[in-house]
């Protein structure tokens, strides 16, 4: 009886050891595959990528040799940084880890910080030049991205958490008060602060909840200490009062061309003149917009939610003069079509993206009047309604024009000057570092 | 180079087992092979830092020698002595003269400049190899090395020289010639190593940047920061701290199997333990059996007397912070430590052995999570502010919105990464083998996994170190 019974569990004993010896011999043969498939796939240096896509910055170069750096492990270090940074499908390694990340919980609302964000903006930024190359072969286009803060995304869409600085306020409005100090009494000043999304879209309740300073006692405090001479142009209401709208993007952080809009009633309210109603314009719509919000938080729930960028083209002309980073002048459309822009880059199709100098002359309007803005990229979508008010407009994007500003204003007898900058723009050290040094 | 890098599994480490399987025959060729990958892998962090491997290498070789062939025991005793003054004269310098330098300015004004001496990396891990190897030859445990060049593949050998575990030259010297393995060993080391992988590239590096989420830094935003946030960090930076080093040690031990070496285990679930003496115990085990056999014991250890037993522990419990970093609160931390195993040597063992399980488990998990805070901040004032916000005395309530939508975003991880940490993962997936064993046709499909989970988590852990080129592991500071 007992031998019966121990019969089959040796042999069975048997068998499993046999399996166990298979299975291991496959388990180490697989093992030694894979090692050796990604060996390879690394030394395939002609296809490893040089900028990524997906985060939008150039990829770590192979170090130089030098002598220093070699001793004290300076150069192996950067072999190895370069080795896995520009790692071959390095773009698709990166969104499978993603999809795989998604995982680790619930994903319906997030908040990001800036911690991403802040690692990008350490690396080096895609140069103009090379966006606006790569822009004709559909790959890289996005051009200088700018630095997204902490963003919380809840049902499909993301939103820019502002942090109120009264100190960088004050240096704000310090430099658009130098300004009128300098050009006097003739030179007209407008100020339209630009809330970001979540002042607008999210309850005040849900603001606080995200630690997101008040936008509109920022803008009330950034109006109460400028110049008596400066008009601001205070949106902040108007668009609230349109939130149900589509007047922010989902998965970035501009506004639409519909929220410029509004606040472009605002201005020409405060101008004294009749503002153009949207019919009047052509419009196109391009789908499967996926902006910075996307880039930096990869959600899924985002990618499901893709925007659409609408336009509506000026009717004077639809031909600005761009001068781009180096120095080079081409002439562009003001609006253009996002039909051949990749998906993280169709906000690229107004004004020509963002660069140091533009200037848009306006055949139809003889009265020389003329209006020089100062911006940062919300004002893209808002120059286009612009164009049938003035004679000549120009505009400077402070982050990489290099000349003095208010000598610009004077050597071409401008009249009005346009400050349009968004509020987190205007809280944020860099930037105001920039516009500082434009308005010395 | 970090085992847990692109360039080190897939050039490095792809070379070393394609030239030792495919080209190296004889034990000679292995060895030749495995000192080379070695020198370079030490290399690779700074060549010039090579020399003092070498160096401290040539030290311990010649005096371990020497004393070998002496027979007066004054003798013996003073070269022993020379080379642990030479030892830990050279590892003084290099990690503690910065720190010693900058207290004595601190206090005097005294130097005026302190000299900035680069850490060599593992320092702290192949002298205290090195240092084990002499002492043990002294007492006759084994043999010197007659090659110089045998002694230098222990002391740099790539799998344990950086980062650990800190392994005897007792445990290796016959595998240092001699060594054979098994298609099981291969197939057990291979798994090790996966695992090790996963749980650094995977899990460990998560849960650093969860840290980073929580615990901000400075002492300014430290002190704005809810009490639940900084209990979050602080558990994340003990689930990092525990995956990230126990990995290194997985990984290390499956290279070794993979070709042979035995490493001894060098953790055990130490979160699972139910006393700090059993925590102990479960962690670092290379490092407290190393301070155990050659400093406890030969300065008496409990033998003589209470009153030097205590002196004794402090000594231990003084050295072995230190050994983590040069900082003062490293030393803080040991104390901490050194006070309550003295407690509950006098009062508090009795109690914890009566005490439900549960009620020593939590006893000790908040121990050692104040431990970490001390080990965490390296500046008294943010560990006080921390022990302050952490018991709701900074003012900012419990929680934020922020708080609790971190915690949505990784609930799944979060309950993967304590699994893992307290073992049941290992003990579920045990279970499921011997449930498994007894069914023919369940053993099959628990085969086809065995085979495949290693694959896998290799890929997982190489798709999460493609996106993060920066991650350095945790102890390499040590």
């Amino acid at each position: 009886m007992r031998k019966k019974t121990l019969q089959p569990a040796g042999k069975m004993r048997k068998r499993q050891k046999r399996l166990d010896q298979i299975a291991g011999l496959c388990k180490i043969g697989l093992f030694g595959l894979a090692i050796a498939v990604f060996a390879v796939l690394g030394l395939l240096i002609p296809i490893r990528p040089t900028t990524s896509e997906m985060e939008k910055r150039q990829l770590t170069a192979f170090p130089a040799f030098q002598l220093e750096s070699f001793l004290n492990g300076e150069f192996f270090k950067n072999v190895g940084l370069w080795y896995a940074d520009t790692f071959p499908m390095r773009d698709q390694f990166l969104a499978a880890n993603n999809a795989l990340e998604e995982l680790y919980g619930l994903q319906q609302r997030q908040i990001i910080t800036s911690r991403k964000a802040e690692q990008n903006q350490s690396q080096e930024k895609l140069p103009e030049q090379a966006a606006e190359q790569s822009a004709a072969d559909g790959s890289i286009t996005e051009g200088q991205p700018e630095v997204i803060g902490d963003v919380y995304i809840t049902e499909g869409r993301a939103f820019e958490l502002f942090y109120f600085s009264e100190e960088y306020t004050d240096r704000y409005c310090e430099v658009i008060n130098r300004a009128q100090e300098r050009l006097g009494d003739k030179v007209h000043i407008y100020c339209l602060p630009a809330p970001v999304n979540s002042g607008i879209i999210l309850s005040e309740d849900m603001q606080e909840r995200v630690d997101s300073s008040n936008q509109k006692q920022a803008i009330e405090y950034l109006a109460s200490k400028l110049d008596s001479r400066v008009t601001t142009i205070d949106v902040y209401d108007t668009l609230r009062s349109h939130n149900s709208e589509y007047i922010y993007f989902n998965t970035d952080h501009h506004w639409t061309a519909l929220g410029a809009y509004y606040a472009y009633q605002e201005f020409a309210n405060a101008k004294g003149v009749p503002a153009n109603s949207l019919d009047v314009f052509t419009s196109n719509s391009y789908e499967g917009f996926l902006g910075t919000f996307y880039s930096s938080s990869q959600s899924e729930e985002l990618k499901n939610n893709s925007d659409t960028v609408v336009t509506y083209t000026p009717l004077g002309t639809n031909n600005l003069m761009l001068t781009d980073q180096n120095g080079i002048s081409v002439t562009k459309e003001i609006v253009s079509s996002a039909d051949d822009l990749s998906a993280g880059s169709k906000y690229m199709c107004f004004i020509g993206g963002d660069q140091p100098y533009a200037h848009i002359m306006n055949p139809q309007i003889q009265d020389g009047s003329s209006i020089a803005v100062f911006k940062e990229s919300y004002a893209n979508c808002f120059i286009p309604f612009l164009v049938d008010h003035y004679a000549d407009i120009y505009i400077i994007d402070y982050r990489y024009y290099q000349n003095d500003f208010v000598s610009l204003i004077q050597e071409n007898h401008i009249q009005d000057v346009l400050f349009l900058n968004n509020l987190s723009a205007i809280n944020e050290v860099l930037r105001l570092e920039e516009m500082e040094a434009l308005v010395p | 180079m970090v085992f847990s890098s692109l360039v080190f599994l897939y050039v490095f480490l792809a070379l070393n087992l394609l030239i030792y399987c495919f080209f190296a025959r004889t034990m000679k060729q292995k060895n030749v092979t495995m000192l080379v990958f070695s020198l370079v892998f030490y290399a690779w962090g700074g060549p010039k830092y090579l020399l003092l491997l070498l160096f401290m290498t040539a030290v311990c070789w010649l005096f371990a020698l020497f004393i070998e062939s002496r027979r007066s025991v004054g003798a013996r005793k003073w070269l022993l002595a020379l080379t642990c003054l030479i030892m830990i004269g050279l590892l003084v310098w290099f990690k503690y003269s910065g720190l010693f330098l900058s207290t004595l300015q601190g206090l005097t004004g005294f130097p005026e400049t302190i000299p900035n001496i680069v850490l060599p990396i593992g320092i702290s891990f192949y002298t205290f190899q090195l240092l084990s190897y002499v002492v043990d030859v002294y007492r006759g445990t084994v043999h010197a090395q007659r090659k110089y060049w045998l002694l230098l593949l222990y002391a740099s050998l790539f799998h344990q020289c950086i980062a650990g575990p800190i392994v005897r030259y007792a445990d290796i010297e016959r595998e240092l010639t001699r060594r054979r393995v098994s298609l099981d060993e291969i197939s057990g080391g291979v798994t090790r190593f996966a695992v090790g992988l996963a749980k650094k590239a995977v899990l460990a590096n998560t849960c650093a940047q969860l840290v980073d989420q929580f615990l901000p830094s400075g002492a300014d935003a430290l002190r704005q920061t809810p009490a639940a946030d900084l209990w979050l960090g602080m558990m994340f930076f003990a689930l990092q701290i525990y995956l990230d080093f126990s990995a290194y040690s997985d990984m290390a031990i499956g290279m070794g199997k993979m070709i042979g070496f035995h490493y001894k285990e060098n953790f055990n679930y130490p979160y699972t333990a139910v006393s700090v003496t059993d925590f102990w115990r479960r962690w670092h085990i290379s490092l407290s059996s190393f301070f155990r056999d050659y400093v406890y014991i030969p300065l008496g250890g409990n033998r003589e007397g209470s009153g030097r037993t205590v002196f004794n522990l402090f000594i231990v419990w003084f050295l072995t912070g230190l050994w983590h970093g040069a900082s003062w609160n490293f030393v803080l931390w040991g104390l901490y430590f050194f006070l309550l195993l003295l407690l509950e040597r006098s009062v508090l063992s009795r109690a914890l052995r009566a005490a439900p399980r549960a009620v020593s488990h939590i006893y000790l998990l908040l121990a050692v999570l104040f431990g970490w805070v001390i080990f965490y901040f390296e500046s008294l004032p943010e560990i006080g502010v921390v022990l302050a916000g952490m018991f709701g005395l900074n003012g900012n309530g419990f929680g934020t919105f922020k708080t609790l939508v971190k915690l949505e975003n990784h609930l799944f991880f979060i309950v993967v990464a304590v699994l893992a940490a307290a073992g049941v993962l290992k003990k579920c997936y045990e279970a499921v083998r011997r449930r498994c064993a007894q069914r023919t046709g369940l053993s099959t499909v628990l085969s086809i996994a065995d085979a495949v989970s290693p694959t896998l988590l290799l890929i997982l852990s190489t798709l999460a170190l493609v996106g993060d080129s920066y991650n350095p592991f945790l102890y390499f500071r040590f």
